[in-house]
């Protein structure tokens, strides 16, 4: 299971908020990254907060400039919608790219972007809400926008159309720090065979146990428990290992 | 500080992400080209063969650029040449992903798909930094390498197709995906060929580039 460092950027400030709400100012992006990247994270992914709801990304400058010390994997998110955007962000250093609002209002976008790059390019992002037991909608623009489509569905979809993964945001749990939404995790994990990323409510070791117990994604991204210095990357490394040896 | 003497061509076939690579180059103190140029890369003291998405395109791609006989030519030129990923697995026959499609042939053997019994345990691509083994039979060779010092290190993959050399001494490591063993890296020559990502593995990655520019 690797370990993904998300970093959610607005106006040039690391955020976190709480169910994807209530944003706090945390300091400058580029001293996360490179701290990520220096303490040994498996990859980064950079997500512009609120770039899908105003029509842009403003992100490229740092990403231009984090990429040229940063030797790992970078995913890059939020407000990309044309494939002119998905080439700036790649000649930017990105190696990937997450698609959430546009994938739902162009399904066929993850498709452009698959055959021009290649699956590995596209990681489709989803963020998902709780409706019911096993049932959740997935929702758009940071977790503002109903979209009416079931998660699992969608998810299906997604891998159809040449997504490469998929990261899961469970917005019940994001920012919570209370552990993953395991229920959804399993779902998801059990309906695609392309790997899943699963994010929202990473805040102690033991929410590692718990959901390795019920299945395995292919990565965890962490935020809180990294940007306020609650787990180090390699204790939570150490309990991935120990997990995995059970 | 840049080293300017050393003169290194990655392959522009309009295919993939060339800026990670540009900097990791940059990262050691090289200035690559980024070329599709004929006489760039005629000219170059070492070649790279960039690659991410499908072998079929990537062909066709090459064969539109003009390239083919170009890169041939390179890979019989004694001049070092490193295959990443998909840059590999071109280097070989044909592969599954694209029946029909000839590669260049300088290594015998195809390109497979990995083989998924468990989709539980085993997705594809296969992403994730992995431990490279030494193989069995390369022991010289793997020491004389460009990736001696990878010994029990991990590098980044990302794919879903492997290398099925035919001629066992030409592997150089191995890795596994769901205690499966496949060939991560051959060597004939001058050629070398690598399926994870150096430009993307940290350290050791960016000394697995260093070492080829000093083959250059």
């Amino acid at each position: 299971m690797r370990i993904i460092a998300r970093v959610d950027v607005k106006n040039g400030f690391v955020i976190k908020g709480i169910h994807l709400e209530g944003l706090r100012k945390l300091g400058d992006p580029k001293l996360f990254l490179k701290k990520y990247y220096e303490r040994g994270a498996d990859e980064i992914i950079l997500m512009d907060a609120v770039a899908s709801l105003y029509d842009r990304n403003n992100l490229f400058d740092l990403l231009k400039s984090a990429c040229e010390e940063i030797f790992i994997p970078v995913t890059i998110g939020g407000g990309l919608r044309t494939l002119a955007d998905v080439k700036k962000a790649l000649l930017s250093g990105a190696d990937k790219i997450a698609i959430n609002t546009a994938a739902i209002k162009s399904p066929k976008f993850i498709s452009e972007i698959a055959n021009s790059y290649g699956s590995q390019c596209v990681v489709a992002s989803i963020e998902a809400k709780k409706i019911n037991s096993n049932r959740w909608e997935a929702y758009i623009d940071n977790g503002r926008e109903k979209t009416g489509l079931d998660v699992l569905e969608w998810a299906t979809k997604l891998q159809t159309l040449g997504a490469g993964e998929i990261m899961l945001t469970s917005i019940d749990q994001e920012g919570t720090k209370n552990g993953f939404d395991i229920e959804l995790i399993k779902a998801i994990n059990d309906g695609v065979t392309i790997p899943v990323i699963a994010c929202g409510g990473m805040g102690a070791l033991s929410h590692i146990d718990s959901l390795c117990c019920e299945t395995t994604p292919s990565a965890i991204a962490c935020a809180s428990v990294l940007h306020y210095d609650i787990l180090t990357m390699q204790s939570i490394r150490e309990r991935i290992t120990y997990v995995n040896q059970k | 500080m840049l080293i300017k003497n050393k003169n290194i061509v990655v392959v522009d076939y309009g295919l993939g992400n060339l800026k990670s690579l540009h900097n990791a180059f940059r990262a050691i103190g090289i200035e690559v080209i980024v070329s599709s140029n004929q006489k760039k890369i005629d000219n170059a003291d070492g070649m790279i063969i960039p690659g991410v998405g499908a072998f079929g395109v990537a062909m066709q791609k090459i064969k539109t650029c003009g390239l083919f006989e170009t890169i041939n030519h390179f890979l019989y030129s004694q001049k070092p040449v490193l295959g990443i990923c998909l840059g590999m697995q071109l280097l070989f026959e044909k592969s599954e992903e694209a029946v029909g499609v000839s590669g260049f042939s300088y290594f015998l053997g195809d390109v497979k798909k990995l083989s998924v019994e468990n989709t539980k345990n085993m997705r594809l691509p296969h992403i994730g930094w992995k431990k490279l083994s030494q193989h069995e039979k390369s022991t010289p060779l793997f020491s004389n390498s460009i990736l001696s010092h990878l010994f029990d290190q991990t590098q980044y993959f990302v794919h879903s197709f492997i290398v099925n050399p035919q001629n066992s001494t030409e592997i150089l490591a191995t890795s596994q995906y769901a205690k499966k063993e496949f060939a991560c890296a051959v060597q004939k020559n001058n050629v070398i060929g690598v399926q994870f990502h150096p430009e993307k593995s940290r350290a050791p990655g960016l000394n697995v580039l260093k070492n080829f520019v000093d083959l250059c």
